[in-house]
C-alpha cells in the first residue's frame, strides 16, 4: 500500500528567484525504508520538512502531498501529529524538557493519553531503546548519541506510521551513528516501519535501504533499488552533466565509486558493500604485480607547536584529561588528530589554543612559552581556533559587520579582507552572504563562512575541532584542497576529527588520542595501513591485495599501473 | 537509595512541613529537645559520615553560641548565677537562650533533611498538580540553563580565541562581557525557535493536554500519611488547649510537674518515624547482605 506520494511538487522561497523544488514525483510504499541523498542545498532538507506539516517552510508550493490518499492539508493536526514521526540534524535542540522520563511522555501528553496509558507506553519504548539505565536521569548530562536515540525514542513512543529524518546521524561521532542507525534498522526489520531518510553519507546506510533517491539542484533525478541506481550512475543514463554526475558520486561508498572509474563496460553489477568491493577488486586485479605506491614526500619543518609533558585536568579531584601528552605540529603539514568520543582530543586543542592552562608541562608556538604571549598577541595572525560549534564564533547581526570586527582587530584593510574572502567562497563555493545574519544560514554554509574567517586572516597556526561536520563529500573536497593550499603557504592545521577517509586524504601525518596521550603517529598510508578496524573502507576493500592504500585514487592507481603491467 | 526518598511527594511534604512547623511555633522544652534529637539522627540516617559530623558540629557550635549570647542581652529571671560589670547572667535566660539555640539549629538540620529528600523534581510534581503550565515552563527552564551556560562558556572561548576579548581595562572587559552576552541572545533566540518547533512537530498546542509524572500512591503512603497526621493532630489539639504554653521568664516553669503527655508522646513518635524507618531499613540490608 502506498504510504506517501508527491506529485509535481516545486516550492519557491519567498523572495528567492531560484525554485527549492522542481516538479518533484515520487511515491512510497509501507514499510519502505528510503534515503534520500544529494548534495547540500539540492532541496532534500526542504522536501523533508514539506511533508511534515508543522515544520513546513512558507513560500509558494505547487504540486500535491498525499498522505494515505488523503491530501495532507486534510489531516487534522492530531492525525499529522501522531502518524508522521520527525527527527532533524541537531540532538541537542529537539529536547523539549530535562529529564528523560519527561522528554518520552511529552508527545504523549500532549495527545492527552491517560497517566496508565503514558505509563505503559514509555515503559516499552524505553526498554526497546535500552533507555532504562539513564531512565530517570538529566537530559544535560546526555552524550550526542544518547540525546539523537532519544528523540528518536521520544517520536517513536508516539507510534508513527512514517518516520521522516534529517541527517540524523551528522552531528555524532561514528560510533554513536552506527548505533542509531542499528536501531533504524531494527525499527524497519521488527515493526515494519516506513522510513523516508535524508543523508548524504552514504557509506553506512546503503546496505540498510530498500530503495534511494537521488537529488540535485531541486530535482529528483532518480529513485530506485540501490543496485540500480549504482548502474544508473555509472553509463551516463541520468539527464544531468557530468560535473553534477561526479559531484553525486562522491557520496556514494568506496566501493561503488570504485567500480565506475574502474570498471567501464563490466557486465559484473555495482558493488555497495565492503564485501561486494572485494569481490570486484579481486575480479578485476586478481595478481596484482605491483603492490605498493611509492610513499609521499615527509615534511620536515621546523616546530610550530609544541607540548611536553603536558598534564590537565579540570578539576582538583576529577580524573586526569591529559597526561604527559607529548605532541609536536610541523610547519607546512596538515595533521589529523583522530580518537574516541571523550578522550580529550578537544581539550588538547583546548590546551594549544591557550584556552585552558595546563597545570603541568610545556606548551610553546614557534619556540617562544605560550604564557609569554602577552594580551592578545597569541590570537593576532599567530593562532586561530575554530570550535565545534562554529556560531559561536560570531557575535554580530550580520556576516559583513562580524568580518569588518574580526579583520580590524587583525589589521587588514577592507580591499585585502573583501578579496581573500571572495577567492575562498569561490573555493568554497558559497554565495556571497555578507549582509545575512550568520544564524539564518544553512549548517555548512555557516562551517564554511567560519573557516573563511579564520583563514583569510591568515594565520600561521590554525587549530579546527571537527571542521566537517555536516558537510557533503564535495565540500569536503573543496576544504580539503583549501587546507592543504593554506599548508603550502608555510602554515600549520592541527585538526580533531572522526572523519576516517578526510584524514586519509587530506592530512600529511595523522595520530591516535587514546588514554591522555598521542598514542601513534605517522602518514595517513602507514597509519591506516597498518589498522585492521580502524581504518578506511578504501583500505578495507583493498586489504590483503594492496599494501597501504587508504584511499580510493590510490586503489585506482595501482588498478590503472598493474593493468598496464599486463598489457 | 534511601528508604524515605521513595514516598510519594505529598506524604514527604505534609510530614516536613507539620514538623517544621511544631518546631518553630512550639516553645516547649520537651518538644525542643525531642525536635532536635530527632533532626540529628534523621540527619545522621540521611547524610554521608563526613558530612554528617561537618554539619553537626557547626549546629552545636551554633545552639552554644545563642546559649551564650542570650544572657548577655537579657537581664531577666530570678536565678542569678554570677554578675558580669554589675549586670546579673541569670540560669533563666541561659535556659532560655539553649531553647533559643536548639529550636535554630533542629529547624536548620530538619531543612538538611527536607532538601536532601525533596528533589527538584517532586517539587515540580507537587507545583505540576494544581498548575501544569507552570510545571511544564519549569521543566523547559532546568532544560534550558545548563545549556545556556555551555554555550556562555563556548562563546566567550572562542571569542577570546579570535582575540576579541579584552582583559585589561574595566571598559575592555565590559565590552567583551556586552559582546558574549549579544551572542548568546542570539543563541537563545534561536534555540526558542527550534524548540518551539520541535515541540509543535510533537503535537504541543493540540486540546486536553494531560500531565504526566512517575509517581505511584502505595499502601505505604497512605500508612505513613495516617500515621504522621494523626501525630500531628495530637500535638495541634494540645497546643489549642495551651498545654504547649510555656513561661521560661520571671522562674522557668517545672515543666516536669506539669509534663504535656499526649503532645509529648506524639511529638516524640513523629520526629522518630523516619529515622526509625531509615534504621529499619539499612539493618534489613544488613541482613540481606549477610544472607547473600
Amino acid at each position: 500500500m502506498e504510504i506517501l506520494r508527491v506529485k509535481d511538487l516545486s516550492f519557491t522561497y519567498p523572495q528567492e528567484k531560484c525554485a527549492a523544488l522542481k516538479d518533484v514525483c515520487f511515491s512510497i510504499a509501507e514499510g519502505e525504508f528510503c534515503v534520500l541523498c544529494g548534495p547540500s542545498g539540492c532541496g532534500k532538507t526542504t522536501l523533508l520538512r514539506l511533508l511534515k506539516k508543522e515544520l513546513a517552510p512558507k513560500g509558494s508550493l505547487r504540486g500535491e502531498i498525499f498522505y494515505c490518499g488523503r491530501s495532507l492539508d486534510e489531516l487534522s493536526e492530531r492525525e499529522a501529529a501522531e502518524e508522521i514521526g520527525y527527527v532533524s540534524q541537531d540532538p541537542e535542540q529537539q529536547i523539549v524538557t530535562d529529564r528523560v522520563w519527561h522528554e518520552l511522555a511529552f508527545g504523549l501528553e500532549n495527545l492527552g493519553l491517560s497517566r496508565e496509558s503514558i505509563r505503559r507506553r514509555v515503559g516499552e519504548v524505553a526498554g526497546f531503546f535500552g533507555i532504562e539505565r539513564w531512565f530517570r536521569q538529566e537530559t544535560s548530562t546526555l552524550s550526542g548519541g544518547q540525546k539523537q536515540l532519544l528523540n528518536l525514542a521520544s517520536v517513536m513512543v508516539m507510534r508513527p506510521r512514517i518516520l521522516l529524518l534529517d541527517e540524523p546521524t551528522s552531528q555524532l561521532d561514528p560510533i554513536a551513528a552506527a548505533d542509531f542507525l542499528a536501531m533504524l534498522a531494527r525499527l524497519h526489520r521488527e515493526l515494519g516501519l516506513t522510513i523516508l531518510f535524508v543523508e548524504h553519507r552514504l557509506e553506512e546506510c546503503l546496505s540498510l535501504c530498500d530503495t534511494i533517491g537521488v537529488m540535485s539542484e531541486g530535482k529528483l533525478v532518480c529513485m530506485d533499488a540501490p543496485a540500480k541506481v549504482g548502474a544508473k550512475m555509472a553509463d551516463g543514463a541520468l539527464p544531468l552533466l557530468p560535473e553534477a554526475i561526479r559531484r553525486l558520486r562522491l557520496s556514494f561508498p568506496s566501493a561503488a565509486r570504485l567500480y565506475w572509474s574502474l570498471a567501464k563496460n563490466s557486465s559484473a553489477s555495482c558493488p555497495l558493500s565492503v564485501r561486494e568491493g572485494r569481490q570486484f577488486l579481486k575480479n578485476i586485479c586478481p595478481n596484482p604485480k605491483v603492490r605498493t605506491l611509492p610513499s609521499g614526500e615527509e615534511i620536515k619543518g621546523s616546530p610550530a607547536l609544541t607540548l611536553k609533558n603536558v598534564w590537565f585536568r579540570y578539576e582538583k579531584t576529577s580524573p586526569d584529561i591529559l597526561c604527559g601528552a607529548d605532541f609536536l605540529l610541523q610547519e607546512g603539514e596538515v595533521y589529523c588528530l583522530l580518537g574516541g568520543n571523550g578522550s580529550g582530543k578537544t581539550t588538547l586543542l583546548h590546551v594549544a589554543a591557550g584556552l585552558r592552562r595546563a597545570y603541568r608541562g610545556d606548551v610553546r608556538i614557534f619556540g617562544k612559552k605560550q604564557a609569554a604571549y602577552r594580551s592578545n598577541s597569541l590570537y593576532q595572525g599567530v593562532l586561530s581556533y575554530l570550535p565545534q560549534d562554529v556560531r559561536t564564533i560570531f557575535a554580530k547581526d550580520s556576516v559583513r559587520e562580524d568580518f569588518e570586527e574580526y579583520f580590524n582587530v587583525c589589521s587588514l584593510s577592507k580591499k585585502e579582507w573583501e578579496t581573500r574572502t571572495n577567492d575562498l567562497w569561490k573555493k568554497l563555493e558559497i554565495p556571497d552572504i555578507l549582509d545575512r545574519h550568520p544564524y539564518d544560514l544553512s549548517g555548512g554554509e555557516q562551517q564554511k563562512c567560519a573557516l573563511t574567517k579564520l583563514l583569510a586572516a591568515n594565520p600561521r597556526i590554525l587549530l579546527l575541532d571537527e571542521p566537517t561536520k555536516g558537510l557533503d563529500a564535495y565540500a569536503k573536497q573543496a576544504l580539503g584542497g583549501v587546507l592543504q593550499k593554506h599548508c603550502k603557504d608555510g602554515a600549520s592545521v592541527l585538526i580533531v576529527t572522526h572523519d576516517l577517509e578526510f584524514a586519509a586524504q587530506f592530512a600529511n601525518r595523522c595520530g591516535l588520542f587514546f588514554d591522555g596521550g598521542i598514542l601513534a603517529q605517522a602518514a595517513p598510508q602507514e597509519f591506516f595501513g597498518e589498522n585492521r578496524f580502524y581504518t578506511t573502507s578504501a583500505k578495507r576493500i583493498s586489504e590483503g591485495l594492496f599494501l597501504g592504500t587508504v584511499t580510493c585514487e590510490q586503489v585506482e592507481a595501482l588498478c590503472r599501473v598493474n593493468k598496464e603491467e599486463v598489457v | 537509595m534511601k528508604a524515605l526518598a521513595g514516598y510519594h511527594p505529598a506524604v514527604l511534604f505534609f510530614y516536613f512541613a507539620a514538623v517544621l512547623l511544631t518546631a518553630m511555633f512550639v516553645r516547649h522544652p520537651v518538644l525542643l529537645a525531642e525536635s532536635f534529637v530527632g533532626a540529628i539522627l534523621l540527619f545522621a540516617a540521611l547524610e554521608s559520615r563526613k558530612q554528617f559530623f561537618s554539619q553537626l558540629l557547626f549546629s552545636v557550635l551554633l545552639a552554644l553560641a545563642v546559649t551564650l549570647t542570650n544572657p548577655l542581652f537579657s537581664h531577666n529571671g530570678v536565678t542569678p548565677l554570677f554578675f558580669i560589670n554589675g549586670n546579673p547572667v541569670t540560669l533563666e535566660a541561659v535556659f532560655y537562650g539553649a531553647a533559643i539555640g536548639c529550636m535554630t539549629a533542629s529547624v536548620l538540620l530538619w531543612c538538611r533533611c527536607f532538601q536532601i529528600l525533596f528533589t527538584g523534581d517532586k517539587l515540580m510534581y507537587l507545583i505540576g498538580r494544581p498548575l501544569p503550565r507552570v510545571s511544564l515552563v519549569f521543566s523547559l527552564t532546568l532544560r534550558f540553563v545548563p545549556l545556556f551556560l555551555q554555550k556562555r562558556r563556548e562563546i566567550s572561548q572562542a571569542q577570546k580565541a579570535m582575540g576579541l576579548f579584552g582583559s585589561g581595562s574595566i571598559s575592555e572587559r565590559a565590552h567583551s562581557l556586552f559582546r558574549t552576552c549579544s551572542a548568546l541572545f542570539d543563541w537563545s533566540l534561536s534555540y526558542a525557535m527550534e524548540t518551539a518547533a520541535a515541540m509543535k512537530a510533537r503535537g504541543y498546542g493540540l486540546a486536553h493536554r494531560t500531565n504526566f509524572h512517575l509517581y505511584v500512591w502505595r499502601r505505604s503512603d497512605s500508612i505513613f500519611l495516617i500515621f504522621s497526621g494523626m501525630t500531628a493532630l495530637f500535638v495541634a489539639i494540645s497546643f489549642a488547649r495551651g498545654e504547649l504554653r510555656y513561661a521560661y521568664y520571671p522562674a522557668a516553669q517545672r515543666f516536669w510537674e506539669q509534663p504535656p503527655l499526649l503532645a509529648g508522646a506524639a511529638f516524640l513518635l513523629l520526629v522518630f518515624l523516619p529515622s526509625f524507618l531509615e534504621i529499619k531499613e539499612s539493618l534489613k540490608w544488613k541482613y540481606y547482605v549477610s544472607k547473600i
